[in-house]
């Protein structure tokens, strides 16, 4: 394994036009390559860190979802399909014959969908987070996140944004660490809450199943904790692995001990 | 979050600083040089996303984000104007382009001007909006404004005079939602925001531009660097400053037809 790799910036096409994608690529790849899809509503940009560790031995690559990032956006409101549709685009863009995925929150779903999409293809999942909502919690999310923040001349719509997401900073984040990731998070406009719609209207009990290959849900402390916890019924060769101690920023506070638990899972 | 345009594209190209981010046009027909672009600090090319779809009809249109911009790797210590102005001259190597008309956008007319120094066998013409020659008083002023890191807190006070050095800047009709558009972009750079505004503050332009033998049209729309741009006039050798004083900031989304029209009689006749 080599030392951590550069992560670099690149386009593919896809098919809602142009996906922007973070790539980091070992000078001898010994694994099978990496997709991380990220959380609504930010970007790759959340993967930086982690790609340089987890990239050591493998290429592993981190796509803007459409919408989001530098990715072209869709006209009209996507679903979850659409998104693995366009993230299926970017795994043959890059030839990868077989793959492993890893998904954040609405990223998860998204890796769920490829991975029924593609069973052929796809050998593994690690989720981070796989929520089971209750009909109140999922009104709440919707209510809380399924909304535009419009913009106010005395910009009180920024801090409104800013307190949503700080709330659930996780241990060891500082304001500058959300800093470097608010640029993606306030942008988007209109189609800014696309991306968490398509997730609130996915359900894991009727999907989930579907899956025969492995998969690692990453349980941290973070706002999908309690109903990530109702999924194990639900898998049908996975299990999950609590992480209390962890919330949002463990890929960059804890990247090492992270890529130890995923390279067990995925290469083992 | 990108929406699509009908000509627009971005890639990425290997630079002296690091990857520099491109955003692109072009069409079948190319009539005339291509036009490069270069924007307003602290912003990027995505600010010349629409205007470039329109004047791509019959050129080639290039808005790079400045390093340290948009998605461009920032250098590891401060460029001066100069600097910044050879990374866009490589950029005129590696994508083999013959001959250019160069725009530029306060920041970004430093840029122009000195790559049109810098390459004279390259560059044919320029439209400078804004062309500011500071004197001291300008200097302490900007310095003042926007010199500085605004540190990020947890509370999120910190967004408030970030967002103030947009809306409170803003030009006629650029509305709060297209405030917002910029926005992003105004915070993308981190702590490294002041770099491209600290080499424009520090630049003498009138240096520059008693050195460039090419046509030059200084656009002179209303901003915080109107009065020194103001003066840019007595130092072109070449050039004529046109005063737009109905003009401002968000130009290029309120008034991207008429910016086109403008270019396009400065540059084809």
């Amino acid at each position: 394994m080599t030392g951590n790799v550069s992560v670099e910036r690149s386009y593919v096409d896809g098919g809602y036009g142009q996906m922007h994608v973070r790539v980091a690529r070992p000078e001898k790849p010994t694994k099978r390559p990496l997709m991380c899809f990220h959380l609504s509503p930010i970007s790759g940009i959340v993967y930086e860190t982690w790609l340089r560790e987890i990239g050591r031995d493998r290429i592993a690559i981190a796509p803007d979802t459409p919408g989001y990032g530098m990715s072209d956006a869709p006209d009209k409101p996507p679903e979850i399909a659409d998104f693995a549709r366009a993230h299926g685009d970017v795994m043959n863009a890059f030839d990868f014959k077989e793959v492993d995925l890893m998904g954040y929150h609405t990223g998860s779903k998204i890796s769920v969908e490829l991975a029924r999409q593609h069973p052929d293809r796809i050998k593994h999942l690690v989720l981070i987070s796989a929520p089971v909502y209750t009909e109140e919690e999922l009104a709440k999310q919707y209510k809380d996140m399924g909304n535009v923040t419009a913009p106010q001349e005395d910009g009180s719509h920024l801090i409104k944004m800013w307190k949503a997401i700080w709330k659930w900073c996780g241990p060891g984040q500082t304001p500058a660490d959300l800093m470097r990731q608010f640029p993606d998070i306030v942008q988007g406009g209109e189609k800014k809450p696309w991306g968490h719609r398509a997730a609130f209207s996915y359900t894991y009990p009727e999907t989930i199943g579907d899956v025969d290959a492995p998969i690692l849900v990453l349980n941290t402390n973070d706002d999908l904790v309690v109903p990530t916890r109702r999924i194990k019924p639900y898998l049908k060769n996975g299990k999950v692995l609590e992480l209390p101690q962890w919330g949002h920023g463990f890929l960059d506070y804890h990247t090492k001990a992270a890529a130890e638990i995923v390279r067990n899972f995925l290469d083992n | 979050m990108v929406d699509r345009r009908q000509r627009v594209r971005r890639t990425y190209v290997q630079g002296r600083f690091g990857q520099m981010h491109l955003w692109t046009a072009k069409s079948a027909t190319t009539k005339h040089p291509a036009l490069l672009c270069f924007h307003v600090s602290p912003l990027s090319g995505h600010s010349f996303a629409d205007f470039i779809d329109q004047m791509s009809e019959d050129r080639l249109c290039i808005a790079p984000d400045t390093p340290g911009y948009g998605y461009s790797d920032a250098p590891d210590e401060p460029p001066d104007i100069s600097g910044y102005a050879a990374a866009m001259s490589d950029l005129l190597d590696s994508l083999e382009i013959e001959q250019a008309d160069v725009m530029g956008y306060a920041t970004g007319s430093f840029l122009a001007a000195e790559l049109a120094r810098q390459r004279p066998d390259k560059i044919r013409r320029l439209v400078l909006f804004s062309a500011p020659v500071f004197n001291e008083e300008d200097r302490a002023i900007l310095r003042g404004r926007f010199g500085d890191v605004i540190q990020p807190v947890s509370n999120g006070s910190h967004l408030i005079p970030l967002w103030h050095q947009v809306f409170d800047g803003r030009g006629p009709n650029q509305t709060v939602e297209l405030c917002m558009f910029v926005y992003p972009e105004h915070i993308r750079a981190g702590d490294k925001k002041p770099w491209a505004p600290a080499a424009a503050f520090n630049c003498h332009l009138e240096t520059i531009l008693e050195q460039v033998d090419q046509p030059v049209l200084v656009a002179n729309i209303k901003t915080e660097v109107h009065n020194p741009s103001i003066r840019a006039g007595q130092y072109l050798k070449n050039g004529k400053v046109l005063e737009l004083t109905d003009w401002g900031h968000g130009f290029l989304q309120t008034r991207t037809a008429d910016t086109v029209s403008l270019v396009r009689e400065f540059l084809d006749t």
